[in-house]
């Protein structure tokens, strides 16, 4: 399962004189299991090149192939698009209609035309998978809960589709500290269970310490791809990115000369430990 | 898919039109559709034919987007035509078949009405061609606020327009955005029978009404923590100013209409 995105260029109202190009010549490939982050400015082109991903958009030109299924036209291949690529929009609670969570949740997989039984089994999944207790929300409406939970419910929709590649926009936005914890959380669980994960977020210690690799993308162009360790090296600063937290502390330690931390380290554990190891060998 | 769209038709220029103050914009509207109607003479048409080109070539809007205004009502148009050709049966008859008559008269009668319709779309066109949506209401709000004595909410009326205004773009962004987040889903809009193409518009419907319900309450809570509690003694931030284009329009307007009167009267033609 993957994707392989070749010139791909999209204009809104193209041939009026509003055109603006919003995808400009972007190639890349995404491979089974990758978790690849999309960072850029707003208005770098993120949104429209992640819902050119599953056929929300057709590219002006260019190519986008997913698992063999080119996007096109076809309503046939788009429907198996998108049961292979599911999409978390920005703010998804406010997609949520049905009168129960787990009526909301089938939506997807009813839609899909999948049996009965087989979306009560992935209801309950995906529902769990969201670290949401099944038997207490299930009969609930999706109003009743709180912000947090509406959130993790409208995923807990586009998972129960089965996707193979599920690309989120921002998915923590507007949460409070514990609640993207709890959401990052429940994104690596579904990565353990072989999916692969595209993740556009504007928070680069979330990026940096999750990813594998990271496209960046500025005025409609891929300019950048790399793992977290290069994409926020030193050598990039021209990017204008802002650094993780934990590159920037590394760099300021590393300027008064007493310290030599590698380049790519993003979690705090890590960090800990290189600066104690870095300690110990002075003393 | 409705990023194509644009609300209103206001063409934005700087011209004398559009800088006239709404209020004398409405009522020379107001005032040309009526006259527009007592039209009676050859030298009427022609008079308010060239106070339409005047004001379109003030306004320096594109002729085309005019006519643009036409085309939707193109049926309506066409039927009136053919209504006035068969149903005047005074005249001498010029062409006859069955019991259809052409005669010259309805057909004068017909292309004259034709004319009077276009000038009526032209000139309203105009009005909204170099108003914006916001200032007409504002406009429309000091026109009625003298019925404001006999508790006539013209104030709330004119909130109301405005905040509806503001809100179709945001609304259609909003439709767009969710009826995507449902078509990842896996819902489509546009496939089966009538039936199951309204079916499909219930969780796009029920969001929206949901996210209006709560924008209108942001909306009120926000209005509310900015002190706005009615019309009652709430200044504008740009008062609506009377210049000397408005006294030069009124009166190319009230010279306008004397003439027309006149022609009424006294057949030139």
């Amino acid at each position: 399962m993957s994707i392989k995105v070749e010139n791909l260029s999209y204009v809104y109202m193209q041939g009026t004189p509003f055109e603006t190009v919003a995808v400009d010549n972007v190639s890349f490939e995404i491979n089974q299991g990758e978790f690849v982050a999309v960072i850029g400015h707003t208005g770098s082109g993120k949104s429209t090149l992640i819902q050119q991903l599953n056929g929300l958009l057709i590219p002006t030109s260019g190519r986008v192939e997913v698992d063999g299924y080119e996007i096109s036209t076809s309503k046939k291949d788009l429907k198996e698009i998108r049961s292979k690529v599911g999409l978390v929009f920005q703010y998804p609670e406010y997609q949520l209609f049905e009168e129960t969570v787990a009526k909301d949740v089938a939506f997807g997989p009813k839609n899909q035309g999948v049996s009965e039984e087989e979306t009560n089994i992935r209801v309950k999944e995906a529902i769990t998978d969201m670290g949401l207790d099944y038997d207490e929300v299930a009969e609930m409406s999706p109003f009743e809960l709180s912000g947090g939970q509406k959130r993790r419910v409208a995923i807990a929709g586009v998972l129960a589709m089965n996707p193979d590649i599920i690309v989120f926009d921002e998915p923590t936005a507007g949460l409070d500290p514990r609640g993207r914890e709890l959401l990052f959380e429940c994104i690596e669980e579904v990565r353990k269970k072989g999916k692969t994960i595209i993740l556009v977020s504007h928070s680069m210690d979330d990026v940096a310490r999750l990813a594998d690799r990271i496209l960046v993308m500025s005025e409609g162009k891929l300019i950048f791809q790399g793992t977290p360790a290069e994409v926020f090296s030193e050598q990039n600063v021209k990017l204008e990115l802002n650094a993780p937290q934990l590159a920037l502390l590394a760099r300021k330690l590393n300027k008064t000369g007493k310290f030599n931390i590698p380049n790519g380290v993003f979690d705090v554990e890590g960090m800990k430990n290189v600066i104690l190891k870095e300690l110990g060998g002075k003393n | 898919m409705f990023k194509d769209v644009t609300f209103g038709q206001y063409y934005p220029s700087d011209s004398v039109v559009h800088r006239m103050d709404p209020r004398f914009k409405l009522v020379i509207a107001f005032a040309f559709i009526i006259v527009l109607f007592m039209i009676n003479s050859f030298a009427g048409y022609i008079t308010a034919g060239l106070f339409v080109f005047v004001c379109v070539a003030a306004a320096k809007v594109p002729v085309k987007l005019l006519f643009k205004n036409i085309k939707p009502l193109w049926f309506i148009l066409l039927f009136m035509f053919v209504i006035n050709v068969f149903f005047t049966r005074s005249g001498n008859v010029l062409f006859s078949f069955w019991i259809l008559k052409i005669t010259d008269e309805g057909l004068i009668k017909a292309v004259l009405m034709l004319i009077r319709i276009v000038m009526l779309i032209f000139f309203t066109g105009l009005l909204t061609l170099t108003t914006t949506p916001i200032s007409l209401t504002v406009g429309i709000e000091s026109l009625l606020s003298p019925l404001k004595k006999i508790k006539f909410p013209a104030h709330e009326l004119a909130m109301m327009m405005t905040i509806a205004l503001r809100f179709i773009p945001t609304l259609m962004e909003e439709t767009d955005k969710i009826m995507k987040a449902q078509m990842a889903r896996g819902a489509s809009f546009d496939t089966g029978n009538l039936y199951q193409k309204a079916k499909s518009m219930i969780p796009l419907l029920i969001t929206l009404f949901v996210s209006a319900f709560r924008r209108a309450d942001e909306l009120a809570l926000a209005m509310t923590a900015r002190c706005y509690n009615g019309g009652e003694g709430r200044t504008r931030m740009n008062p609506l100013k009377v210049s000397g284009v408005d006294y030069a329009g009124a009166v190319m307007t009230v010279l306008f209409i004397a003439a027309m009167i006149m022609f009424n009267y006294v057949h030139v033609i």
